[in-house]
């Protein structure tokens, strides 16, 4: 089903991003709209430029900037996010950023507001399961807790001022650019620093990009869904060994397991040590003498965690975990249905990654 | 005799390579900066220790004997064209300019003002690419059967204008920004060459990966990936008949090759040469204006004259051509696949 939105102005915030991005190229190209981009910076729109995409210079921190890239826009899909960094700034991005871009949507009087929420929102496990009755749980993890406080404004702002509102949540995006869950692991494989936990028999929830902007054109076109949430995944239920293992075959390598309680306490022990290596590095004096020494040290001790460095408990957590989300939801009040199971994107994936040099080209 | 340059533009070339280098060329002293942006200008200006600045070039026009181009493509033209009507040397930084009208443009005047218009096609210079032209031309490696090159990283260059991703300021993508300099390349080192293939990634707007299939006069054969999405592997190699040879692009100081015949017809198995004095980036573009106040003293070509540069520009010319007019696909292709 293409040209959905023939004809159609629509405005994509963090379209030179991972989600953003692909969005954008598959709208002009195969659903013939007229799209415009928020553009923060030049250098960044690489990708974009590729495109006949109409970049608008502005930022979702900056009010003042939005009310031109929206004008005789129609509908907006609010891509943009901070997925790591400065809790500061993540909340001034993620939660101030979106509030600003809903106050300016209603001002422009949008058909359609299309939020990128994420399945973090819940929570890194639910052991029951989850669907969208599911209270969230984002606990203190800067990102789940930003993306869950911008829901709460776009629910706001779908009560206080009627905005017509969609809201996906995604589970873990992988594919073509995507740094954490696709190039990452193959630079990690590449350098001997990942490993299977466990058996690796977790459930990982996990969606190609693909699915994902079906399940937004879907969130932007469905008449009557106003003011829903959803939960966007894989239908295909997959282990984070098939994950992890398609992108080693990708290498020809085998992924080394390391066992859970062995895992558990050496992430533990990382973790301890970068927040010893952090205070020792907070304090303004010049470090030097058995102060130096200790920080070396600690760094070497790091270091030599191998595949477990920057592993976090709530990672561990997420890997353990048996339950699958539930996405009847989006199955019937969307009728998303997802198209790229594993082995599928998983091929687009290696062609790729050759493509873009991260695997040797095939003869 | 101390040649009195201006520089016109003030990006980010002229910032961190342009004027840093200078410093290092005692043949050279920059006289003026110019841009309208004066700000900028006035800037660097403090910090290089120039003592004029001006938003416009023609206010030195008098004063300076040469002068250094580096504006966003699409000014080349105007403002190289009435530098060299003036019978002023120009040295003008790649892409000479963004089409090949534009180039001849600027070669027609400087033939009619008498000037010496030289490209800034600053690998020419770097250490392994001479060595490697040498071994060529002293037949060390035989026949040149087929090259390969591959060049590019994420973009992360620090412009102040968003010439790099306009086809109206730059000519185009990823080719003309930075594979105009492996094209270059390839022509200094075995001569006249043909696109015989072209694709790239754009969809509608600029290229941010190229893929070329080449064909020299002498037959050989060459394949070309210039990317601005991801890391290649930034390499030269090349097959002849009686060896191979492979240089980095980004580190001038190593080149590494195999020469099957080597005197009295002995193999000398594999060799990698290291250059003595290593060169670092700002070196490439010192020897390049060295070059450039050489030339103008000496009334002598530069080493990337006017014309050299502009024949790989109608060379890209002739890559878009062949890309011009395929249909935009109906299915969005895999980022940055090239179709």
């Amino acid at each position: 089903m293409v040209g959905r939105l023939q004809g159609r102005r629509v405005l994509v915030t963090g379209g030179s991003g991972f989600i953003g991005g692909r969005l954008v190229e598959r709208l002009l190209l195969e659903e013939k709209a007229t799209v415009r981009a928020l553009a923060r910076s030049p250098g960044r729109a690489v990708w974009l430029s590729r495109t006949q995409v109409e970049l608008v210079p502005g930022d979702v921190t900056q009010p003042e900037s939005l009310p031109a890239a929206l004008e005789g826009c129609e509908i907006v899909f609010h891509c943009a996010a901070l997925l790591s960094g400065d809790a500061e700034e993540m909340h001034r991005v993620n939660v101030a950023g979106t509030k600003n871009m809903l106050a300016a949507a209603h001002r422009a009087g949008v058909a359609r507001f299309v939020h990128v929420s994420s399945m973090a929102v819940l929570g890194s496990t639910f052991p029951d399961g989850a669907d969208e009755t599911t209270p969230p749980r984002p606990g203190d993890d800067p990102y789940a807790r930003t993306k869950w406080e911008a829901e709460e404004q776009v629910f706001a702002a779908y009560r206080k001022d009627g905005l017509p509102v969609v809201i996906l949540r995604p589970s873990i995006v992988y594919g073509p650019r995507s740094r954490w869950w696709t190039v990452d692991p193959i630079l990690r494989l590449r350098q001997n620093r990942l490993a299977l936990l466990g058996q690796g028999d977790g459930v990982a929830n996990i969606v190609y990009v693909d699915d994902v902007v079906e399940a937004l054109l879907l969130a932007a076109t469905v008449p009557g869904i106003e003011g829903e949430v959803f939960l966007i995944s894989s239908e295909e239920r997959t282990t984070w060994r098939d994950f992890y293992e398609a992108y080693a075959r990708m290498l020809g390598k085998r992924l080394p397991t390391w066992p859970m309680p062995l895992a558990w306490t050496i992430a533990g022990l990382t973790q301890a040590l970068d927040r010893s290596i952090e205070r020792l590095r907070g304090t303004q004096r010049a470090i030097g003498g058995v102060r130096l020494w200790l920080l070396l040290g600690l760094q070497v001790g790091r270091k030599a965690a191998g595949p477990l460095y920057k592993l976090r408990r709530w990672e561990m957590a997420m890997y353990r975990s048996r339950a699958q989300i539930n996405i009847a939801r989006a199955r019937h009040r969307l009728g998303y249905r997802s198209t790229w199971p594993l082995a599928r994107a998983m091929g687009e994936i290696e062609r790729w990654l050759r493509l873009q040099g991260y695997l040797p080209e095939q003869v | 005799m101390v040649l009195r340059l201006a520089i016109v533009g003030c990006g980010a070339v002229v910032e961190q390579f342009h004027l840093p280098a200078a410093r290092r060329v005692p043949e050279v002293q920059v006289v003026a900066l110019a841009d309208p942006d004066l700000e900028q200008a006035r800037e660097l200006a403090g910090r290089f220790d120039i003592p004029k600045v001006v938003a416009d070039y023609r206010e030195v026009l008098g004063e300076a004997e040469a002068f250094l181009l580096a504006t966003p493509p699409h000014l080349h033209r105007p403002i190289g064209e009435d530098i060299l009507r003036h019978g002023k040397p120009l040295l003008c930084e790649k892409p000479l300019a963004p089409s090949t009208s534009e180039a001849e443009a600027l070669l027609q005047a400087a033939h009619e003002g008498g000037a010496i218009l030289a490209a800034g096609h600053n690998r020419r210079f770097a250490w392994n690419l001479e060595v490697l032209r040498e071994l060529l031309r002293g037949g060390g490696l035989g026949q040149v059967i087929s090259v390969h090159a591959e060049d590019g990283f994420p973009f992360n260059w620090p412009a102040r204008t968003t010439y790099a991703f306009s086809r109206a300021h730059g000519g185009g993508g990823v080719l003309m920004e930075n594979g105009v300099h492996i094209l270059d390349t390839l022509q200094w080192l075995l001569g006249k060459v043909e696109v015989e293939d072209y694709c790239d990634d754009a969809l509608g707007g600029v290229e941010s990966n190229a893929r070329l299939r080449l064909r020299f006069a002498d037959g050989a054969v060459g394949r070309v990936w210039v990317t601005r999405t991801c890391q290649a592997g930034n390499y030269l190699h090349l097959e002849a008949s009686d060896g191979w040879a492979e240089a980095p692009l980004y580190d001038h100081n190593r080149l590494t090759f195999e020469a099957r015949r080597g005197k009295a017809g002995r193999a000398l198995g594999t060799v990698t040469v290291a250059a003595p004095f290593p060169q670092d980036y700002v070196a490439l573009m010192a020897a390049e204006l060295a070059d450039f106040a050489a030339s103008v003293r000496q009334g002598r070509p530069p080493r990337t004259t006017g014309e050299e540069a502009a024949r790989t520009i109608a060379l890209i010319e002739q890559a878009y051509a062949l890309k011009a007019g395929r249909p935009l696909p109906e299915k969005a292709p895999l980022p940055g696949e090239t179709w």
